[in-house]
């Protein structure tokens, strides 16, 4: 799984939300009852929590003026190792890779690059991390610049066009100004539909390929409030909001959608002769079973891009 | 604080300037550096983008120089999106200097944490003048001022013995390894490098072995308990977990 997007778009805060967001789900969540778990190794479990636990501190900076800083950039690429679990007994390993943003629009040659490109033409689930405020308030040029649809078009349509079947996720971050009301919703579907208009007419033409879009809120109490402009650099300003707690929504969902994906590909790409044992012992049942009721924790209100029968998992 | 000037060969500064695209890299190289590439290797995959709350850098000694590098540094700056940007200060000496080098790795180790960012800030400072004079042709610092050690450590833990290690980064561990660089004796102009960095799994750690002939590599990861030799291959790894 890779995660891409320019610097700054909000990769490792999705991924610190996101794997809290999730086990929380699962150590509270009484109706989740599939049996699957998803265990990070114990360096990931600390990295991520540590960093989750900065992230929480923005309830201490001064309400009304910029938001401060929070996390460190990233500055290569880095490896988070995950385990998926069924009824206690490892299913599949699982890599996340985090990237520095810069790495996308390094050029071939470049180790960093090299190493990210091979990644990628691994990865069965990418996701585009994007940033709301560039997309909806941005001119052309501002939102070009701080998410580069280009560049990730660019760099993803060789990876997609190879046979394997893939999940893209496109994750817009730093949307909180405009997850209050369907109306604004529209408004920053409409802005991603504009921006990304080549790449989703290219998903129109491939069998292989399923997008999901999903706003989050990775903070949730951090709202866009202006553009700032210094000589020639335009700077977005987020401020936090007095009234809001730092609450994360829908932050476990890109999750949610890229494991159900990983399971689905890794279970219709067992060996006949794995099929079989599994069949003579009723696991193929119970697996499919479990599979249809993890994948019920997705919502459904996410609009879906490309052949949409890939994330479908019937019973 | 008591400091002591070494004679500087050659510095660098990984670090990152503000604007989007501007990424973190090698952005000063200046000087003679021999072991660069080899301590820019050790970066990669022991310092850079590495998370827990210990102290960050490495040495490295090889032929006539040794390399010290100290990671994880604040600077002042802030990037595009308001993050603090850190840099790497990697320097270069003569071996002759070599105590001095080693006991100002040993300083950092044993000092608490507190004090900790009164040397960071010493050696962000020197990072962020060499970043501001990147244009220079010539580099700026003739001498760097080290850290002296001014605290034993402590002589009741058992000492380490020179062989390719990897230990849990504990207080205990960091006092040995402080006590092995102030009393390191180099046999044989053997390759030997010293790193203490925060979650680095124990692969990265083996990579790190493989390439020297001694060193000893203080990590965080949960895969490492207590005490692991690295020289032996997998089984003896697997022999300590077990004893453990």
């Amino acid at each position: 799984m890779m995660m891409v997007g320019p610097d700054g778009v909000g990769k490792t805060t999705l991924l610190a939300t996101m794997y809290h967001e999730l086990s929380n789900l699962e150590d509270d969540d009484n109706d989740d009852q599939s049996g699957f778990e998803l265990v990070a190794s114990q360096d990931t479990h600390h990295d991520l929590q540590e960093a989750y636990q900065k992230l929480t501190t923005i309830v201490t900076q001064p309400t009304f003026t910029p938001t401060g800083p929070l996390l460190k950039g990233t500055a290569g690429l880095i490896e988070r190792q995950f385990e998926m679990v069924f009824k206690g007994k490892k299913e599949l390993d699982l890599v996340f890779c985090d990237i520095a943003g810069g790495i996308i629009q390094a050029n071939e040659g470049n180790r960093d690059f090299d190493e990210f490109k091979t990644r990628l033409e691994q990865a069965v689930v990418i996701i585009n991390v994007i940033d709301g405020s560039a997309l909806v308030e941005g001119n052309d040029s501002l939102s070009a610049k701080k998410n580069n649809p280009r560049q990730i078009e660019k760099l993803l349509q060789p990876i997609l066009t190879n046979p394997q079947n893939h999940l893209l996720l496109f994750v817009i971050t730093k949307c909180e100004a405009w997850l209050k009301n369907e109306k604004t919703q529209t408004l920053l579907e409409r802005a991603f539909e504009k921006q990304y208009e080549m790449m989703l007419k290219w998903l129109k033409h491939v069998e292989n390929v399923v997008a999901v879009l999903i706003p989050v809120k990775t903070l949730g109490c951090v709202e866009f409030t202006r553009i700032d402009s210094h000589g020639d650099e335009q700077e977005m300003v987020f401020i936090r909001k007095p009234n809001l707690r730092f609450c994360p929504e829908n932050t476990d969902q890109p999750l949610r959608y890229a494991l159900a994906f990983a399971l689905l590909q890794h279970n219709q790409n067992r060996s006949q002769w794995n099929q079989f044992v599994r069949w003579i012992f009723n696991e193929d049942v119970a697996f499919q079973k479990a599979l249809t009721e993890f994948a019920q924790g997705r919502s459904q209100t996410f609009k879906i891009y490309g052949n949409s029968s890939l994330i479908e998992v019937t019973k | 604080m008591p400091l002591k000037s070494v004679p500087l060969l050659g510095a660098a500064v990984h670090t990152r300037d503000v604007k989007p695209g501007q990424d973190y890299d090698w952005y000063v190289k200046a000087g003679d550096m021999q072991l660069f590439d080899k301590m820019a290797e050790i970066y990669r995959i022991a310092l850079r983008d590495v998370e827990g709350d210990v102290p960050k850098l490495a040495v490295l000694i090889d032929g006539h120089r040794i390399g010290f590098l100290m990671s994880d540094l604040p600077s002042l700056r802030l990037d595009h999106t308001n993050r603090v940007i850190h840099d790497t200060l990697y320097l270069e000496f003569e071996t002759q200097y070599q105590k001095t080098v080693l006991h100002a790795a040993a300083v950092l180790l044993l000092c608490s944490k507190k004090i900790y960012p009164i040397y960071e800030q010493q050696f962000a400072d020197y990072a962020e003048t060499l970043f501001y004079n990147s244009q220079a042709t010539q580099l700026i610092f003739k001498t760097i001022k080290l850290p002296i050690v001014d605290k034993q450590p402590n002589f009741r833990l058992a000492p380490l013995k020179p062989e390719k290690l990897a230990l849990f980064s504990d207080l205990e561990n960091q006092n040995r390894s402080a006590r092995y660089l102030i009393h390191f004796k180099r046999r044989n102009n053997i390759y030997f490098c010293f790193v203490s960095t925060g979650r680095v799994s124990l692969d990265r750690c083996q990579q790190i072995a493989d390439k020297s002939d001694e060193c000893v590599l203080l990590t965080l990861s949960s895969e490492v308990v207590s005490e692991m030799n690295l020289k032996k291959g997998r089984f003896s790894r697997f022999r300590d977990m077990i004893r453990i």
